[in-house]
């Protein structure tokens, strides 16, 4: 039997047998429309985690100067010029960032009512922009202490959409960088309960210039020795690599500022290096490397987000095998209903045999059918979970209130996810038919002929 | 000894040979062919010396084709054929050491009591019932050395079967039916074309699209034979094709059996109850509990 005779005789056959495959099908339809539902919601939020709250960046490592061991010689390193040349000279390093702390203490006086009333006017023409935002930060009054450090440029290129990072000329703003995670934080929970604007791609480009005075502290001045520096900062975009309370301005201004301020040795001193492998196959020997050189690998970032992975991978999965237990069921359903089938047409079984179907035949036109609404029902399926994933997705952007890194879409969409959808469903029902395709085959042609 | 018939010697042939004459034999006109088969039978089961190829072919039994490459054939044979169903003091003895040869172009007619083993000897003749002890030689094949794909394809192409209680299919309408071994054929062909040619022979060129539930017994029987004609075969099987039917419809399909014999040249086995209404049988096999009785030879 070639394939195209099978088509037809099995959509022959199908045509007839439409009632009493309705509730297995609706079976498969619940098991594949749920199988698409979980494993999107679990793929959306598996990729928050890892690109939003924890990214992961697959071939980079952050070398720190080793903590303190007590039975170490080469323990204390610092990270300087030196380190980073050896680092560069390891086998597989495709590229070396350092960073570097500012060594002083700086402030930050935000007094709305000190911005330019003409910028403010600016803003105010914008759309989308609230008349209640403007007030808030005309009234807003806040004087903090923050925290910089200095990062390489090329490592936050993709970062800073808003300007150009690096050290500007002087007497130009320093173009800075904010963590994601700040922004979000502030986003989501600060600026809403204060009724301040959020900072976000809209934004950025038209937030002012603000005063910074690095060599300052409200805390502390114990730190505190030689002139301030005014500068003026200009935010030019977020990122992940941004410090996390404060701010991140260019490597260099930094290493100036560090000289002016405390020195040369001061210039030299990073605090972490990150590195970035020519592949992530490379990384376990870099990081041998770097060990044997005497410093540490921070790989606080990676295990979070893979022990939140995991936690997510393991929940999905368990959805995703309720749901395949459902098919399964399904997939019993389908074997029963072939039984039936089976015994009320056993002449017409030995019909076909006497006009030639082989054993093998017989079989193949049962698994056919089952292959055939296996498929039907899965993409019946996967066409029901993508419309629910799209459904719940659109209702959870719009009903349910900001929160930290809540995300603009809740659900993953993998290309495998239709075809894994409408392939298990098939292979279930494929499986299901087995049995009875089997009883069939078997059955003897004469005696189911003569009635017996 | 020159006592072999005709018939044992073809089936030593190879199987091919025996479609060659029919395909052969086919193009002659119907009046030609019924001479031929005719005289050709009527030769291959009393003849008691070996032809010679020259002989048949002044007969005019022979072609040019048939010539060149041997001989063809007798369709059936049977050497000692038992079967027993079930075992131990359960068994029934359905066939019991049955030993017939039927040849090419024979219009047979099986007659018995209900339980004499009509049936189960047609099974076997079929290749539906392989379970048998004995020998049976059909078309040139020795069926139980088939396996199932090669039996499957005798089914297919070498017989058709006709069943008292017709076994069409009820939801698809006549041609479909018909064609229905043309799934499992594995042949190129316009399917729909060779049915409606079929169902024409049989007299239902107005019915092809007709479910079974919208045909009459007779007509449904109809259907049955062209299904059974569909893939040109050189045996009919009938297993009392006429027992649904009243006396009237019953005449029509025997005349339908008898035409199909006398022009196409099929032959015929036909299980029958109703044994005076097969007048034009060559040739009559009595069953009695499984024994061959009466016209082992014909
Ligand atoms: N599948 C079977 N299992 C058991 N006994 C059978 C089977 N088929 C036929 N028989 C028995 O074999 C005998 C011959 O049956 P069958 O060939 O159908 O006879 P007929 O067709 O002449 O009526 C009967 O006694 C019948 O009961
Ligand atoms: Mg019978």
């Amino acid at each position: 039997m070639n394939f195209s005779s099978l088509g037809r005789f099995v959509g022959q056959d199908l045509r007839r047998n439409r009632r009493n495959f309705v509730f297995a099908v609706v079976g498969i339809v619940v098991g594949i429309s749920s199988f698409v539902f979980f494993i999107g919601l679990g793929s959306g939020i598996q990729r928050v985690v890892s690109t939003e709250i924890f990214p992961l960046e697959a071939n980079r490592i952050r070398v720190v100067p080793r903590m303190m061991q007590f039975d170490d010689a080469a323990s204390g390193r610092v990270i300087d010029a030196a380190a980073l040349g050896e680092f560069s000279r390891i086998p597989g390093v495709a590229a070396v960032y350092p960073r570097m702390k500012l060594a002083v203490p700086s402030t930050m006086a935000m007094v709305g009512s000190r911005i330019d009333p003409e910028e403010i006017e600016r803003i105010s023409r914008m759309p989308g922009v609230r008349p209640e935002w403007l007030v808030a930060v005309r009234d807003f009054n806040s004087w903090l202490e923050i925290m910089a450090d200095g990062l390489d440029p090329r490592l936050v290129e993709n970062d800073a959409v808003f300007g150009e990072f690096r050290d500007p000329d002087p007497g130009r703003p320093v173009p800075i960088l904010l963590s994601k995670r700040l922004v979000e934080l502030y986003n989501s929970g600060f600026a809403r309960t204060r009724n301040l604007p959020p900072v976000n791609d809209i934004l950025i480009p038209y937030l002012p210039a603000l005063p910074l005075t690095v060599n300052d502290s409200f805390v502390s001045d114990a730190q505190v020795r030689g002139d301030k520096v005014p500068l003026q900062v200009r935010l030019v975009g977020t990122s992940h690599h941004a410090l996390l309370g404060g701010i991140s301005m260019p490597l260099e201004t930094v290493r100036k500022l560090n000289r002016a301020l405390r020195g040369e040795r001061a210039a030299d001193a990073y605090d972490m290096a990150v590195l970035e492998a020519e592949s992530s196959a490379r990384l376990t020997s870099i990081q041998e490397a770097v060990r044997a050189l005497g410093f540490g690998i921070d790989t606080g970032q990676q295990r979070m987000a893979e022990s939140v992975g995991f936690v997510v991978t393991l929940v999905t999965l368990g959805f995703t095998l309720i749901s395949l237990v459902i098919v399964a069921l399904a997939a019993v359903n389908i074997a029963h209903t072939f039984f039936m089938i089976i015994s009320e047409r056993r002449r017409e079984i030995g019909l076909l045999r006497a006009v030639g179907a082989t054993r093998r035949d017989i079989r193949v036109v049962f698994l056919g059918e089952a292959a055939l609404v296996g498929g039907l029902g899965g993409a019946a399926g996967v066409a029901l979970g993508t419309a629910a994933c799209l459904a719940v997705d659109w209702l959870a952007v719009r009903l349910l209130p900001e929160f930290p890194f809540k995300p603009d879409r809740f659900f993953g969409y993998p290309w495998w996810m239709p075809v894994g959808g409408i392939l298990i469903a098939v292979l279930f029902c494929v499986a299901g038919a087995f049995p009875p395709s089997r009883r069939a085959s078997g059955l003897d042609p004469a005696s189911t002929l003569t009635g017996r | 000894m020159w006592t072999i018939s005709a018939s044992r010697l073809i089936l030593r042939r190879s199987e091919g040979l025996r479609a060659l004459w029919w395909k052969d034999n086919s193009r002659a006109s119907p009046a030609a062919r019924t001479k031929r088969s005719t005289e050709f039978f009527a030769l291959s089961n009393r003849v008691v010396f070996p032809p010679s190829y020259g002989m048949l072919s002044a007969m005019g039994v022979v072609s040019s084709r048939v010539r060149k490459s041997k001989i063809a054939s007798a369709v059936v044979r049977l050497e000692n054929v038992s079967r027993v169903y079930g075992s131990g003091g359960g068994a029934t003895h359905a066939l019991r050491d049955v030993t017939l040869d039927i040849g090419a172009g024979a219009f047979v007619k099986v007659v018995g009591t209900s339980g004499s083993g009509k049936t189960t000897l047609l099974n076997i003749i079929g290749g539906l019932d392989t379970s048998y002890a004995g020998r049976a030689v059909v078309a040139g094949r020795d069926l139980r050395a088939l396996n199932d794909k090669a039996l499957s394809r005798f089914r297919n192409r070498t017989v058709g079967f006709v069943f008292q209680h017709f076994h069409l299919l009820d939801h698809l309408d006549a041609l479909q039916n018909v064609a229905l071994a043309s799934f499992f054929s594995g042949r190129e062909e316009d399917s729909r074309q060779r049915a409606e040619e079929v169902l024409a022979r049989v007299g239902l060129k107005d019915k092809m699209r007709q479910l079974p539930g919208q045909l009459s017994g007779g007509q449904k029987q109809r259907v049955a034979i062209a299904r059974a004609l569909y893939n040109r075969p050189a045996l009919i099987l009938a297993d009392e094709p006429t027992g649904n039917l009243d006396t009237r419809t019953s005449g029509q399909i025997i005349g339908l059996f008898e035409r199909l014999n006398a022009e196409d040249g099929i032959t015929v086995v036909a299980v029958t109850h109703e044994d005076h209404l097969f007048r034009r049988a060559t040739r009559g096999v009595r069953l009695e509990d499984g024994r061959v009785v009466e016209g082992r030879e014909a």
